[in-house]
């Protein structure tokens, strides 16, 4: 059976209810390598356990375990010979260290926390299988050892096709956790760059392209750099250090910067990186367009119309600036405006601020015999 | 081939007709002995029916109930063809989309010969009953008859017509003067596209109220049945057959998609009786769909008025509309 597949909105929105959940099954996020899975359950998943319990994050204390490389006894503690009363020979295990570090935590002031294992999914049958009962909501117990009453479980992993070296997890495992797969989310994760100083060029250029393969979905299948979440983050850190230097003359990346970025994101990504930074100023911005979308500059280039038009349908939030991205929209090529209004109203729709004004009807008159063709091209959403 | 004759060549109209007994008749007889058994004052109305075929009158109610499927699942999988107005009747031949004439069909034929297997079921009890019995059972109501058997049987009929095409103006094929023939095309058309936008805007408000439904159940409902979960699927397909082949509005074909992955793809009902993450994915998606349907069926139409130019021929009304009835 399938993940069941979430995004990063609906896990903001997902995880208040579970926390206020009488029975406080971990949170597993698993998916592609370097969609921030791991980000989420650091920074986000946190506020929202520190929010529950109406204290302030960093009073959530928080501990990752990582345990891909691991054996089953390491977690579980190690068996040692003892002699007994009687002097006969027996058995004593040591307690487990993960069980340790979570006292020594609560011990020292933090009651209330969480514990990510992450890679789980690159863990081996046999360290899951010590897992189960931590993972249990009934149970809550490493070998025999309770764990803080105030701490909660999250893991994260890697689908078995990301060639990360994850294994299934065990079918126990999934019963006794909130399990989802998660999704990359352009937007969610536009605006958490912009909160943390990723530059803005490389948030732009993955914004205007996200539909068009500028992230990859899947690990591709011959080996090199891909461009996900996290390689890009790292490629803008790069692309900063140049900016951010006398060689830059504002509008060309030389090639050896290209080849650097490539080296992060790979050479497609990072080719599209380097166009969409040539052609920037060419092109009006999604807040241009919303703040007179009758007025914004039409690019001549097919391309630059297509990068504007999409840099207005992923800034789109609500009713106002999507009506406001039509009104740019049809004032495009013919074409253009078919696959991308198309695109726009399938987006409105989705996302519960459906435009209905009377542009967005005659817009489906008059094209209501070309929308498959779009559709069929994979130019909706 | 014109826009209303593309668009007309993606859907039929199936006829369809259904006739059976109704086995509780009006006795004054009765009427009066419950007037008087319950001392009701004079000028006090009562009305009582009494069940014509004596203790078998059940037994026809159960039959009746197998013809009454037939409407009940066709009217639930086919839109309305009518210009009816919000609020009217809008009882006449349905729309179906061409790809689904031979589901529509097939099924229609299935429910017809379970319907007949429960009266052919029924009658030879009915003959043995009415032979025997005779208005015995009927106590002292003198003015009910218990039907013969041949004329009880004769009043079940289930036609499925042959399915017929949208009719569409044919302006070439009349000899009339050319703006007089151009004022009937746009008077025709403008009333296909109202009985097309009133099939699109009938599929979007059982979607909506389905969903409706739906988020309300899934957030509060006691007792969750499978039925919440198949008529999600029939509203989606409901809604993709209409709009694919009308006008492609991509924001109800959304909906349809969103409907299908979030609760049409939900395969027991079970799973989001015990399983919170499908339920609450289920129940925003049922949400967002609601939602989205009311703004499309409360803005403007899409009906297409595309039509051929106005006449400057000065025409009658009534004569127009005598040509077009």
């Amino acid at each position: 059976m399938a993940h069941v597949k979430t995004n990063i909105a609906e896990l903001d929105q997902m995880a208040r209810t579970a926390l206020a959940s009488q029975y406080r099954k971990p949170f597993a996020l698993i998916g592609m390598v370097g969609i921030a899975k791991t980000q989420w359950i650091k920074s986000r998943y946190r506020e929202l356990y520190a929010e529950h319990l109406g204290i302030s994050t960093d009073q959530v204390g928080f501990i990752q375990t990582r345990v891909a490389n691991r054996d089953a006894a390491e977690i579980a503690g190690v068996a040692l010979p003892i002699k007994n009363d009687d002097g006969s020979v027996g058995t004593q295990f040591t307690k487990p260290p993960l069980v340790a570090e979570l006292w020594a935590a609560h011990d020292a002031g933090f009651t209330h926390g969480i514990n990510l294992i992450d890679e789980f999914g690159q863990a081996g049958g046999d360290v899951q299988k010590v897992f189960a009962d931590m993972f249990d909501p009934d149970e809550r117990t490493l070998a025999g050892w309770a764990i803080p009453d105030g701490w909660i479980i999250a893991w994260t992993g890697n689908r078995t096709a990301d060639k990360s070296g994850a294994n299934r997890v065990l079918s126990h495992i999934m019963g006794r956790c909130r399990v989802f797969e998660l999704e990359f989310d352009a937007k969610a994760w536009a605006d958490w760059a912009a909160d943390n100083g990723v530059n803005p060029l490389a948030i732009d250029c993955a914004m205007a392209y996200a539909d068009d393969g500028f992230f990859a979905d899947c690990v591709p299948t011959e080996d090199g750099p891909f461009c996900t979440p996290r390689s890009l983050t790292h490629a803008a850190g790069d692309l900063t250090a140049f900016t951010d230097s006398g060689d830059f003359d504002g509008v060309t990346l030389p090639s050896y910067m290209e080849t650097l970025i490539a080296s992060s994101i790979g050479a497609r990504a990072a080719g599209m990186l380097s166009r969409h930074i040539a052609m920037a100023d060419q092109v009006p911005t999604a807040a241009e367009i919303f703040a007179d979308p009758a007025g914004a500059k039409v690019p001549d280039s097919t391309g630059y119309q297509l990068l504007a038009a999409n840099r207005a349908i992923n800034g789109a939030a609500d009713a106002d600036t999507g009506e406001a991205a039509l009104a740019y929209i049809i004032r495009l090529r013919p074409d253009l405006q078919v696959s991308l209004g198309s695109k726009l109203l399938r987006a409105s729709a989705r996302h519960g601020w459906v435009l209905t004004s009377n542009v967005a009807v005659a817009f489906i008159q008059k094209f209501h015999d070309l929308l498959p063709l779009a559709q069929d091209a994979g130019m909706g959403v | 081939m014109n826009m209303q004759q593309s668009i007309a060549n993606n859907y039929m109209l199936i006829p369809i007709s259904i006739g059976r007994a109704d086995p509780m008749k009006h006795s004054a007889v009765a009427s009066d002995a419950a007037a008087s058994e319950c001392k009701v004052s004079g000028n006090v109305p009562v009305r009582t029916r009494v069940g014509s075929l004596g203790s078998l009158t059940a037994d026809l109610k159960q039959v009746n109930s197998k013809f009454a499927a037939v409407r009940t699942w066709f009217y639930d999988n086919t839109l309305p063809f009518t210009d009816a107005e919000e609020g009217q009747q809008k009882r006449g031949k349905r729309i179906v989309p061409v790809n689904k004439v031979p589901e529509v069909l097939a099924k229609l034929a299935e429910l017809k010969a379970d319907a007949f297997s429960a009266l052919d079921a029924f009658m030879p009890d009915y003959r043995a009953y009415h032979s025997a019995r005779n208005r015995a059972d009927l106590g002292r109501v003198s003015d009910v008859d218990m039907p013969d058997p041949d004329v009880l049987a004769g009043k079940y009929r289930i036609t499925i017509g042959a399915p017929e095409p949208l009719p569409v103006f044919d302006v070439d094929k009349l000899a009339l003067p050319a703006g007089l023939a151009a004022d009937i095309a746009k008077r025709h058309h403008d009333r296909l596209a109202k009985q097309l936008d009133g099939a699109k805007q009938a599929a979007i408000e059982g979607a909506r109220d389905h969903m409706a439904t739906v988020e309300k159940q899934l957030t509060d409902g006691k007792r969750l049945h499978q039925s919440l979960l198949d008529n999600a699927k029939r509203h989606a397909s409901l809604l993709r057959g209409m709009v694919e082949g009308y006008d492609n509005d991509p924001r109800v074909l959304e909906v349809a998609d969103l409907i299908d992955e979030r609760i049409g793809s939900i395969p027991n009902i079970d799973q989001v009786k015990y399983n919170a993450t499908r339920r609450n994915q289920a129940i925003r998606a049922a949400g967002t769909a609601s939602k989205a349907l009311d703004a499309v069926a409360k803005a403007p139409s899409t009906a297409t008025p595309a039509a051929p130019a106005a006449s400057n021929v000065v025409a009658g009304d009534s004569l127009l509309a005598d040509l077009l009835d």
